[in-house]
Parts: C-alpha cells; structure tokens; sequence
C-alpha cells in the first residue's frame, strides 16, 4: 500500500491551493495586455497556474522522505506556544511598545523551551535591554514605543 | 593589465579602515553562525540583512560576503571536534576530521582545514578575479530578451537542485514571483492585490521580513521541537571539546594535503558557477575523488587528513564561484548568493553586468576585500579555534529566544513599521509549516528576488520585439539561453522517466 502524505503536507499543500486560487482570480479581474505589451495580470495569472499544478501535484504524489509527522507530547506544546507568542506579538508591539512586549516574548518562548523562570527573566530583561541600548540609543532606530510610551 | 589595475583599485577600497573592520566582523560572525549549529549563513546574513542599512553599499557587501566565507570555515571546527557540522557543507569534514580528533590529532586536522581552505579561498578568489569581469564585459550585451530568459532560467534551474522534490521547489519558486507582484505593479503603476482592509500591503512585500522568517522564526520553531522532543539526558549530556595538546600539522600531513587542496580548489571553483548549493556538492564530489585517487583508500573515514583537505579546499573555493554569476550577471544561482544580492537592492543598486562599469567600487573592493577575508580568516581561526569550539555548546534554548529580538529589530527597522514584523512573524511560522511538509524555502526566496526582473524584462521585451516572440530564436544570445532553458526542464523530466523504467525493470 501507498504510504499517505503526513499531515502536514497535506495542509501546506491545500493551502498552497487555496493561494494559488485566490491569486489566479484575482489576478483575472487585471488586464492580461496584448503579445506587445504584456499587462499586469499576466505574470500572476502563470505563476498563480504553476503554484496550482505543484500543489495538485503534491497533494496527490507519492509520500517523500522529508515530509516530518506533526510534533507530539512537549515538542508539540513548545511549538504550539512559541508559535502563538510569535503571531501575538505584533499587536503587543502596537499597544505595549518594544520593550515591553519584546520581554515578554523572549521569557515567553525561553519558558516554552524549558527555561526555568528566573533565568528566562534575566536572558528577556539582558536581551532586550542591551538591544534598546545598542539600537534605540547607539544607531538611533526607532524602536516602537506603543499606546503606553516605552 | 586591466584586471590588475582593477583589483588595485579594489585593494584601495577593501583597505579603508572600515572595509577591513567589515571584512574582519564579517568573518567573525560568520566564523561562530558556522559553529553554531542550525543557524546556517542564509539564516545569518537573513537575520543580519538590516544591520548593513547604515553601512555604505561596499562596506555592507563585504560584510555580508565575510559572514558567507567566514561560515564556510566556522562548520568544519565542530564537525571535527565534536562532529557536529555547524552547516551542511561541513558535513563531509565530519568524516574523516573527527576520526582525527578522537586519535588526538585535533589540531592538526584543524590547521590542515584552515590552511586548505585559506589556499583554495585564495584561489578562488584569483579565479573569480578572472572570470568574473570577462563574464560580464560578454553580458553588456544583453538586451531585456536575454535578461527575461537568464531570470527564467534561474527559476528553472535552483530549483532542480535543492535537494526537495522538482514538483514543490517549482511550486515555491512560483509563490515567491506571486509575493513580489504584490503592491505597485513595475511597468504600469498599478497596485495589485492589496485590499484596502490591509494598507500596508500597497507598497509590496519587502522580502527581508520574509526572509528573516523563513530562515530565523522558523528555525526558532524548529529549535522549540528539536529541543522539547530531547530526552532530559540528551540535554544534560553535553559534550566534551577535546583538548589541544598541538596545532601543527607535520611535514607528512602537509605533504597528503597539497594535492587534495589543489584539486578541491578547481572543483569547488568550477561546481560553484552551476546552479545550486555548490559549496554542498562540491564536498561530496572532491571527498569521492580524493578516496578513488588514494593508495590508501581504506584510511578514509578512519582519520585520512586528505579527507579533511580536500573537502574543505573545495567550499571554500565554490563560495567564490558561486559569486561569478551573481556579480557577472546579476542573476544569483544559489539562495546565499540570493540574499547577497538582496543586500546590494537595499542600498538601490541595480545588480547585473553593468555593476562592474557603474559601480567599481563595490565590485572590485568585494573581490579584493575577499583576499583580505581570507587571510583574516586564517588569522583568527587558528589561534581562536578553542573558544569557537565552546561557543558550538551554547544550549538552544538561550539561543533561540534571542535570535527573535535580532528577527524582530532588523524586520522593524527597515520601514520602521509594525506591517514589517507582521510578515515576518506569518513568514516563521508558515516556514514552519513548510519545512514540516518538506519544501526547502530558497526557491521562495530566489521567486522573490529574480520576479521584479522577470516581469520588467518581460514588458520591455514585448515592446522591444513588437510582440514577435520568435523573434528571439533568431537573437544568439537568447537563443542559446532559450536552449539552456530546455535542457533544465528536460533534465529532471529525463531523470523521472530513468527512474521510472529503473523501478519497473525488476517487475518484468
């Protein structure tokens, strides 16, 4: 028997799909042009067909060697929490601003590693603190200070 | 006479103090990314990509060129140390280098790798000094038909050779030009696929946040895996640095080791102009040749120095091949060389063969500034070799968390927008997601990059030909890339169609 795709790639290659779908729509509603001057729909039309076919294509393949099963157990939970910090922290960004919701996100995912709390807090405070001064103070970059101004 | 003179000017670049601290930092953190152990130069130069923007357009080249060579050397001390390989073209070092190691000739088989890649880096570089500005004095001459097909053919090619199926590298190549027409169309002015709901998509998706994803989120992720998934006792058991009793290499050990040197250095030169991860390949290829040239070849993989020499001579070299095409044309066949080339875009300049004419100075003081690397090279790793080799038993988990401070501050501070660290927080986690599901992401990358140039080249093309496309069969130029093109396609196909017959042939 056929060995079924992982899990995994059978997700990306969906969503692949839906992506190549969605662009391959849209890009019809833009002017394909003339063979003299190409319009901006084109390149997108092509690419959004390749990216389709190569998702079909993965979707209904063979099972590759380098397709991984989804984490289990703590591997799971540290992924699942790093990943959630990481799409959370653009708007602690926003609101709390860099310093705040930087240490947060580095005690955040040192914790989900397996740091224990003090230490985590010291590498967050440590890391953060030399970044502010480092680019904020030394090169000037505007580290974003959010809603409540640091 | 000319090339000379050139490659003086290019030394009274390199030699400005803040070259030669360029090219030193770069080294240096090219050395300790190679040590450490999944964190490769892509991830580097992607994580240190914002770092250059204050730097002047040379300067922030031989920077990042420095952390490029600089990783070449960093993997080899701890693939024969502690075989761990800091990066994939180490791995063959690992070999032959830690058998040596553990019959206590660490230092030696250390000096052989420093010397052997210090040679074939030098001469390298001397080729790369030759061909490079002959390569693009023949490309001025190309006209958007043949750009339109040189940025075709690298999407055609890198793909075949990344190691993940033709079918998904293709398919991620594709998703990255679809990434770059987000935003103003190039010839028209038109803002395509950016809803009002999302206004910071109407400038167009920067590819560093996306890189920086891709390569540091992403890794990030898969540290939180790899490191969870370990046993407490694997934590815990950390391992030994052997000690270095002596450095020296005798006369015999260097005798063994001119020879594969040589040898790695030509075929790691000549590897590195293809398409693909030549520093990678031209390992295995020059290790293979090395144990079929031996008198001895069963001391292979039992502490052979020419195992060590040979390899390393060999990406050392490729690393400078694999430059030829990125400044000679522009077109970059590797994802290193990708992201180089987006370092040379971020200070708006327009790579391709009229870099050298139009910007000597970043073309000759990168080449030039590689001779001084090299030596910088040789310089600090010997001495040093020990404290890099402590460095490699950083716990992942001090690591990881830290590399999100570098993702998030070089992400921002390009546009000083939160849009940016959007990208590159949905960039790591679909990295993540794409690694698990077996895509390797560098097509995505090189989509990115060559995608603007696609299509730009593609309209002036059309207008240039009257929209008579066959008229590009009668240019040679385009014609002879036009027919490269089909040999790219048509190779993997003939691959499959081998291994079809191959698999069907035990059934008969």
């Amino acid at each position: 028997m056929r060995p079924r795709r992982s899990g995994v790639a059978r997700l990306v290659a969906l969503l692949l799909l839906v992506t190549a779908a969605t662009f391959a729509a849209a890009s019809l509603q833009l002017s394909l042009g003339t063979t003299q001057k190409p319009g901006p729909g084109v390149v997108p039309l092509v690419s959004a067909v390749f990216l389709g076919l190569a998702a079909v294509t993965a979707l209904v393949g063979r099972r590759r060697a380098d397709e991984g099963e989804p984490p289990a157990g703590a591997a799971a939970r540290a992924v699942l929490v790093v990943a959630a910090l990481v799409l959370v922290y653009p708007a602690a960004l926003a609101w709390f601003g860099f310093s705040i919701a930087t240490v947060a996100l580095v005690w955040g995912a040192a914790r989900a590693l397996d740091l224990p709390a003090r230490p985590a807090a010291l590498l967050a405070v440590g890391a953060v603190g030399v970044s502010v001064l480092l680019f904020r103070v030394a090169l000037d970059v505007p580290l974003p200070t959010g809603l409540v101004g640091f | 006479m000319g090339i000379w003179h050139d490659l003086l000017f290019g030394f009274s670049v390199a030699l400005q103090p803040e070259n030669l601290l360029a090219a030193f930092l770069g080294a240096l953190v090219g050395t300790v990314v190679g040590v450490l152990p999944g964190l490769g130069p892509a991830g580097a130069i992607a994580i240190l990509l914002p770092i250059t923007f204050g730097m002047n357009a040379p300067t922030a080249l031989v920077m990042l060129a420095g952390i490029y060579y600089g990783s070449m050397y960093g993997g080899s001390i701890t693939s024969i140390l502690v075989r761990v390989p800091g990066e994939a073209a180490s791995v063959v070092t690992s070999l032959d280098g830690y058998q040596m190691a553990r019959q206590g000739r660490a230092g030696p088989a250390l000096a052989i790798a420093a010397l052997a890649s210090w040679v074939a880096g030098t001469l390298g570089v001397l080729a790369l000094t030759l061909v490079a500005p002959s390569l693009a004095r023949f490309a001025l001459a190309f006209g958007p038909p043949e750009q339109l097909c040189l940025a075709a053919l690298a999407l055609l090619t890198l793909p075949t050779v990344t190691g993940s199926s033709v079918a998904k590298a293709y398919g991620l190549a594709a998703l990255g030009v679809l990434i770059a027409t987000v935003g103003q169309d190039p010839t028209g002015g038109l803002v395509r696929f950016a809803p009002a709901a999302v206004p910071g998509l109407s400038r167009g998706i920067d590819f560093v946040p996306v890189v920086m994803g891709l390569y540091g989120v992403a890794e990030v992720l898969r540290t939180a895996e790899e490191w969870m998934g370990r046993s407490r006792t694997d934590k815990t058991d950390m391992m030994a640095v052997p000690r270095l009793s002596r450095l020296w290499p005798d006369r015999d050990d260097l005798r063994r080791s001119a020879g594969p040197t040589g040898r790695g250095a030509v075929i790691g030169f000549l590897v590195g102009l293809l398409p693909g991860p030549g520093n990678i390949v031209s390992t295995y290829i020059s290790y293979v040749l090395e144990r079929r040239l031996s008198k001895q070849p069963d001391e292979f993989g039992r502490g052979a120095v020419e195992g060590v020499a040979g390899p390393e001579a060999a990406n050392n070299a490729a690393t400078a091949g694999q430059l030829v095409p990125l400044l000679a044309l522009g077109i970059p066949f590797s994802s290193i060389t990708g992201l180089l080339l987006g370092g040379i875009m971020l200070h708006g300049i327009v790579p391709g063969p009229r870099l050298m004419s139009d910007h000597p100075e970043l073309f000759w003081g990168l080449i030039a500034s590689m001779y001084v690397g090299n030596v910088v090279l040789l310089v600090l790793n010997l001495p040093l070799v020990g404290l890099f080799a402590r460095i490699s038993l950083l716990r992942p988990n001090l690591l990881a968390p830290v590399v999100l401070v570098f993702c998030v501050i070089g992400a921002f501070s390009l546009n000083n927008s939160v849009f940016d660290v959007v990208v590159l927080m949905v960039a790591g986690v679909v990295g993540y997601l794409l690694h698990k599901a077996g895509y390797e992401p560098a097509p995505l990358v090189l989509g990115m990059i060559v995608g603007p140039l696609l299509e730009a080249s593609l309209t002036q093309t059309g207008l240039i030909l009257d929209g008579q496309w066959s008229a590009m069969l009668q240019r040679p130029l385009s014609a002879a890339l036009l027919g490269l093109m089909l040999v790219a396609v048509l190779w993997p196909l003939s691959r499959w169609l081998l291994r079809l017959l191959l698999v069907r042939e035990p059934a008969r």
